[in-house]
């Protein structure tokens, strides 16, 4: 008896607690329980006049992780009207457009951002996928030595350094900036191939 | 003997490659790219034509991934042996696409609708006032290895002739996309045989190679082309070039070559050699055209 007791305490606690939870709490809990969609709708009860930009890029992210690229872009884009200074829903729609492989949209926002803040680093990472997408090699490989020397810690930066390299037949500058991917990353797998196809 | 006119202008531009790719140096959210273009021809083996010539101008614009347009002008003059009268002809293109990617495929679509607008002094009028409609959809996979388009023209002639014309086509990459092929299949439908070489349909297969050096580029190339036509077509509509071939005799094959030099980021250079094959049924005569194409291209 006293067990049931203690299993009718614990629900009546754990639907009190769910009961009193805001959108936002639901909205995270759901999305941490994989539940995308859910995650999303749980928004439709917040205050759209508060914050609304942050409802429309948690939106955007949410249909992103989802799999609805179009819908993603379109929240984003929202998000971006509503807050055109918004450096985040602009980084923040290059995830859609990348999935979508449109490279051009990708670059578009990215410089954008960088426009606004020179050396944010999200954007230089997106906007040197949307160079490696376009196979642009000879710019992707001067971005990437610029962001290396600004983030001399970061491996990514010197893996775009090394395949734009690699593309344009630099097997020995290649070979150097994986090496210098090995440095940062021990065993990265790409870095070693390489080195190990080109002795 | 009733003169039968040969018009064919600028066959061989590469518009289709200048509406897909923009580089990703753009800066701006539109990219534009302007080219002037020339042709010279020489015929051999034709009782009624000499020469060829043509020159024109075509504007091209991208909004970002999402669609673009294009407009062209061209002017084309044949020299006609003694006894036949010279043709001159001006044509008009225009061009727009949107792209369509849906979510759950791994690649875009994209609708394209082309018009064109011919005018000549072809006294005969069988080549005049040509007005030609043409859409396309066409499909390219994420990774550009893949490619497939459904094209469709509506040719309307003057003196009783409507053409069909369907161009079904494939596209794939080899060798880590440094190779491009294309197929494309030709199947054109006269409404009136006796304007078209006796001809109520014809039917063509094209191939199309190219490659891209990416180092050790020969004589500084970026990329070579190759292309081969086996079999017929008559008044075609080519949408990769983005010209009607308003020609009243039959193509009976050709092949051509090409390479296109690219200098810095904005300029390129594109040359083509090419021999056309073709038979004036009427006149029972069998002829051939050798012809160089030029087109530079400045993109911002």
């Amino acid at each position: 008896m006293k067990a049931w007791m203690a299993v009718l305490f614990l629900m009546v606690a754990a639907s009190s607690v769910w009961a009193d939870e805001s959108s936002w709490q639901k909205s995270y809990r759901l999305e941490a329980a994989g539940k995308y969609a859910e995650a999303s709708a749980a928004l439709d009860s917040t205050n759209g006049r508060v914050d609304a930009d942050f409802i429309l890029m948690r939106r955007g992210w949410l249909s992103y992780l989802q799999g609805r690229y179009n819908e993603a872009v379109n929240f984003y884009g929202q998000a971006i009207s509503r807050n055109p200074k918004s450096l985040e829903a602009r980084n923040g729609i290059t995830l859609p457009l990348l999935a979508q492989q449109r490279w051009r949209e990708t670059a578009s926002h990215a410089r954008q951002v960088i426009g606004e803040s020179a050396w944010d680093y999200t954007a230089h990472q997106r906007l040197m996928v949307a160079e490696e997408g376009e196979r642009n090699w000879k710019t992707l490989a001067g971005h990437a030595a610029q962001v290396a020397e600004r983030y001399p810690t970061d491996a990514t930066a010197l893996v775009y350094l090394a395949r734009a390299h690699a593309w344009m037949g630099n097997t020995k500058a290649a070979k150097e900036a994986y090496g210098r991917v090995l440095n940062r990353v021990p065993g990265h797998i790409e870095a070693t191939s390489y080195i190990a196809g080109n002795p | 003997m009733k003169p039968t006119y040969a018009i064919a202008i600028l066959t061989t531009a590469t518009l289709a490659t200048a509406l897909a790719v923009v580089p990703a140096q753009a800066a701006g959210e539109w990219t534009t790219t302007a080219g002037a273009q020339a042709f010279y021809g020489s015929y051999s083996g034709s009782t009624e034509r000499d020469a060829i010539t043509g020159y024109g101008a075509v504007v091209l614009a991208n909004y970002l991934e999402r669609g673009g347009f294009a407009l062209g002008l061209n002017r084309t003059d044949i020299k006609m042996n003694p006894g036949t009268e010279d043709i001159g002809q001006n044509a008009l293109f225009a061009s727009g696409k949107l792209n369509f990617t849906p979510d759950g495929m791994a690649g875009s679509f994209t609708g394209r609708f082309d018009v064109h607008v011919i005018d000549n002094d072809d006294a005969s009028n069988d080549t005049d006032g040509v007005k030609a409609y043409a859409p396309q959809v066409s499909y390219l996979s994420h990774d550009k290895r893949r490619y497939f388009d459904l094209g469709y023209a509506r040719s309307n002639y003057r003196n009783d002739l409507d053409v069909n014309q369907y161009t079904p086509t494939v596209g794939f990459a080899l060798n880590d996309g440094a190779d491009w092929v294309q197929l494309r299949g030709w199947f054109i439908d006269p409404s009136n045989a006796d304007r078209a070489q006796g001809k109520s349909s014809t039917s063509a297969l094209e191939a199309k190679l190219t490659h891209w050096f990416v180092s050790n580029k020969p004589l500084g190339l970026d990329n070579v082309r190759l292309s081969a036509l086996i079999g017929e077509r008559i008044y075609a509509v080519d949408q990769d070039a983005g010209v009607v071939i308003n020609l009243a005799d039959i193509q009976r094959g050709g092949v051509s070559m090409g390479g296109e030099w690219k200098f810095g980021k904005s300029v390129s250079l594109l040359a083509i050699l090419s021999r056309d094959n073709y038979r004036n049924a009427t006149l029972s005569d069998d002829y051939s055209l050798t012809s160089g194409y030029l087109w530079l291209a400045f993109q911002w």
